[in-house]
């Protein structure tokens, strides 16, 4: 008998049918791999396991006993830990309080706090994870808030484990953690579900691979014959070809001029141009300080330089004027910073028109409605309709919203950051598509992608960030290993960058 | 909203043959219902129930008081509507509602012409809002509840202060007609401040749907983030909704003292409350980023007939909050119970 038994599960939200029928059998010390494009019902097939969402059929069972739904409790007794993509911890609290929240031990009626601190840090260090289990939350990086929620689920001892997307913001050591972790727990029986955009991970990590489209389950593989091809097929209904998105562009005229721009976390001025028709990628690791040169060029954040869209300067310290120079900004976290997600697509896809009305000006159904046709010509939305909220659309297509709301506007510079995290592959490339075609008309694009195949595969040239430096620039070809020798700052670290970094001539 | 449906073709070719499949749903329906079907039901029934077994309140007297007395209520929840469509709120008002009395009443007794001295008032009280509340939570960043709570006492003292605390009688006092007509005139048998406040909340309907301001306010509600990295003007948006607030509590205090035909620094104490529960109880999200301005009238409407209703019926005046009170908590839980998540 499984271990784990998800079956005959459906679910429907609104006009979506989420799941339908989907079943999903983990024996002990197996690791199932979960793919799919967003949408597919991943993400709601782990709730239903957590019994946060009720499903409309179907059960789910732990050595053949069947979970009442709704019971978080039921699935702790049961053995049953869901590490989510967004981490569920409290900013004020430790990590040890965090980690035995619930059930923290007690001696005569009180928390005693040096047995909390033990036992929290016992199991942080057998899974080798290198926190330190009394600092609190708020002030550790996103990253280890991550893998403070690995280790609330660790802490637990659970026989049954998913893990949805918990690699897609970790940078590359913590994700050897984490794996090496998935892999004592499969030693140990445990039954695992790890569900990731990244197909080498999966293939990596995973021992079969269960395929969801469209709520349906679509294959199950085994991850010995299995191919990232073999799965994209699956997942998408076709075929995805090519290395490169993108054919080399003719550049126009420089579009965007950043000289002497330094901010915050950067320790050196930074200097480059864009052209018109141009895709520069920025690279460099987290913390090397490309999300905040971003945010400088918008004017988020103070700035020292001089930054000039067509030749015009840009004022410092305005996303407004940025806005009205014909800067576009799609933002790191759409959720905090790009939607507001009980609200609907229409209000959502019009807020740039908007902002750049005056305040007391009239509405304009026509003009909204333009917007609404590039969201749904240029960006094939799929929304049940421009009046249903954000909440209810897929990770995918609330990115299109963010993304699309700038189209309208014919922007002169498109900043973006990190536009394709925990999207689906098939979302991607058609977002890739668009990127394309605005930079044939012109757009002047910054691309920053913690994804090596994004650099190459979309970019002209790539710069790299290093510890608040620009360290290196690399034109179209780059392989991903310089690219990451750079970012890393390995001996084999690119060419060294001119003062003024310029496009290549072309001849 | 009356949103066309479907925009694309996959969209529309799945919905067709869902509807098929499915037929009609009551569960469709009273999803897509507004926010405030269930309070303007129960104040239908209560409003049968009332004609059906109280032959006083059907009368001309009782419902002019009762539209009267909401009338003032009203305004506020205009104002109050504004300030949560942006998640935040203004504790200041009843102060505020005081203070512009006083400041009315003593530009009259002062000799100022009466439509100088409503305008006049009407401007302080948006000063008092954008100028003061409106700057102090968006320049000097702090949170909307320190700032309207220390302007609550603030303006309850400043109100006191020229008077030593007393009331300024303007009974029997020539050239107060505009402020008397205002508070409680009639024009063709309907009073004059239902109109009035009638009038601003359809005029505020308008705005929130068909001004940029109006959809300023639903982003900045919505995600306050989002909106300022889509180049929404937060800070004026915020300062503007607090400067019509403001104006709204300048029309309600010139209306408060044509009323009574005096201006007194202890009137309003507590309103807030009162008004922000009838704005809760239309539907309003208390988070921002959703509201009805038409489930505000509802919700003010809902606790005036609620209240007469309990005075006909002769229960006790002590005794009314428990009932104002529970209808709230049960309101908002319904609505809660009827949107999952």
């Amino acid at each position: 008998m499984p271990l784990l038994e998800l079956d005959g599960i459906s679910k429907r939200f609104g006009g979506v049918q989420a799941l339908d029928r989907a079943s999903l059998a983990v024996d002990a010390g197996e690791v199932r791999g979960l793919v799919g494009e967003n949408g597919s019902g991943k993400t709601t097939l782990l709730r239903i396991l957590a019994g946060e969402v009720p499903p409309d059929a179907g059960e789910v069972r732990v050595r053949g006993e069947v979970l009442p739904t709704l019971d978080a409790t039921a699935r702790l007794a049961a053995g049953v830990g869901v590490v989510f993509q967004e981490a569920h911890v409290c900013p004020e609290l430790s990590i040890a309080e965090n980690m035995m929240l619930g059930r923290l031990p007690t001696s005569r009626g009180r928390i005693s706090w040096s047995r909390v601190t033990r036992a929290a840090q016992r199991t942080l260090d057998d899974a080798r994870l290198p926190l330190d289990a009394r600092r609190r939350v708020r002030s550790i990086s996103q990253d280890e808030q991550h893998l403070t929620e690995v280790a609330r689920v660790l802490a637990r001892d659970c026989h049954v484990i998913a893990f949805d997307e918990t690699t897609a913001s970790l940078t590359q050591d913590y994700v050897e953690l984490v794996f090496e972790i998935i892999r004592r727990r499969r030693e140990d029986g445990a039954a695992i579900i790890f569900i990731s955009h990244r197909l080498h991970e999966v293939l990596e990590i995973c021992d079969s691979i269960t395929v969801l489209r469209d709520g349906e389950v679509r294959g199950v593989l085994e991850a010995s014959t299995a191919t990232e091809d073999s799965l994209i097929r699956l997942m998408v209904g076709r075929d995805l070809e090519g290395q490169f998105f993108r054919a080399a562009a003719e550049l126009g005229d420089v579009r965007l001029s950043v000289r002497g721009v330094a901010t915050e976390p950067l320790s050196a001025e930074v200097s480059f141009d864009v052209c018109a028709g141009e895709v520069v990628g920025i690279g460099g690791l987290v913390g090397s300080g490309r999300s905040e040169l971003l945010e400088a060029l918008f004017g988020l954040r103070a700035r020292t330089g001089r930054v000039e869209v067509s030749g015009r300067p840009v004022p410092a310290q305005s996303p407004r004027a940025a806005i009205a120079a014909g800067i576009g900004f799609v933002p790191e976290d759409r959720r905090s910073q790009g939607l507001a997600v009980s609200q609907t697509v229409r209000m959502n896809a019009t807020m740039v028109y908007y902002g750049k009305r005056p305040l007391a000006s009239a509405t304009s159904r026509a003009g909204e409605d333009e917007v609404l046709d590039e969201l749904t010509s240029r960006l094939r939305l799929k929304a049940a309709g421009p009046g249903s909220p954000v909440r209810t659309l897929s990770g995918g297509n609330q990115q299109k919203v963010v993304l699309g709301r700038w189209l309208a506007g014919d922007p002169h510079v498109l900043l973006l950051d990190e536009p394709t995290r925990g999207i689906d592959v098939g979302t991607k490339r058609e977002i890739y598509a668009l990127l394309d075609v605005l930079a044939r008309q012109g757009t002047a694009i910054v691309l920053v992608s913690s994804e090596l195949p994004e650099l190459i595969g979309l970019c002209d040239r790539v710069l790299v960030l290093r510890e608040g430096r620009l360290v290196a620039q690399f034109a179209r070809g780059a392989s991903e290993e310089e690219l990451a020798a750079a970012m890393a700052g390995g001996a084999a670290g690119g060419a060294v960058p001119s003062p003024a970094l310029r496009p290549p001539t072309r001849s | 909203m009356g949103e066309p449906e479907l925009t694309t073709p996959a969209a529309r070719e799945r919905a067709a043959g869902t509807a098929r499949v499915e037929g009609f749903s009551w569960g469709a329906l009273l999803a897509r219902a507004p926010t405030w079907t269930g309070v303007g039901l129960v104040l239908a029934f209560m409003v049968i129930g009332l004609i059906a077994t109280e032959s006083l309140f059907l009368t001309r007297e009782n419902l002019t008081n009762v539209f009267k007395g909401a009338s003032i209520n009203l305004l506020l929840a205009v104002g109050t509507t504004y300030l949560l469509t942006t998640g935040m709120v203004d504790l200041s008002i009843g102060s505020m509602l005081a203070l512009l009395s006083m400041i009315l009443a003593g530009q009259i007794t002062h000799g100022v012409p009466v439509v100088l001295a409503v305008l006049a008032t009407i401007a302080a009280g948006a000063l008092l809002g954008g100028g003061i509340n409106g700057v102090l939570v968006t320049k000097a960043k702090l949170s909307f509840f320190v700032v309207t709570l220390g302007t609550l006492a603030l303006f309850r003292s400043a109100a006191q202060i020229p008077t030593n605390g007393l009331t300024i009688d303007l009974f029997d006092r020539k050239g107060v007609g505009l402020v008397e007509t205002m508070g409680d005139g009639e024009v063709l048998g309907i009073s004059v401040p239902v109109i009035i406040s009638l009038g601003l909340l359809l005029a505020s309907i308008l705005v929130m749907r068909y001004t940029t301001f109006g959809r300023a306010v639903f982003a900045v509600g919505g995600n306050e983030a989002a909106a300022r990295l889509a180049g929404i003007p937060v800070d004026v948006a915020k300062i503007g909704v607090y400067a019509i607030n403001g104006a709204l509590v300048g029309v309600a205090a010139v209306m408060f003292v044509g009323r009574i035909q005096s201006a007194s620094p202890l009137i309003g104490a507590g309103i807030e409350l009162d008004v922000i529960a009838a704005v809760l109880l239309g539907g309003t999200s208390f988070i921002g980023g959703s509201s009805s301005m038409v489930g505000t009238l509802i919700g003010v409407m809902f606790i005036a007939v609620l209240q007469n209703g309990l005075n006909l019926l002769g229960v006790q005046a002590l005794w009314q909050g428990v009932v104002t009170g529970s209808v709230l908590i049960l309101a908002v839980w319904v609505d809660r119970i009827r949107r999952p998540s």
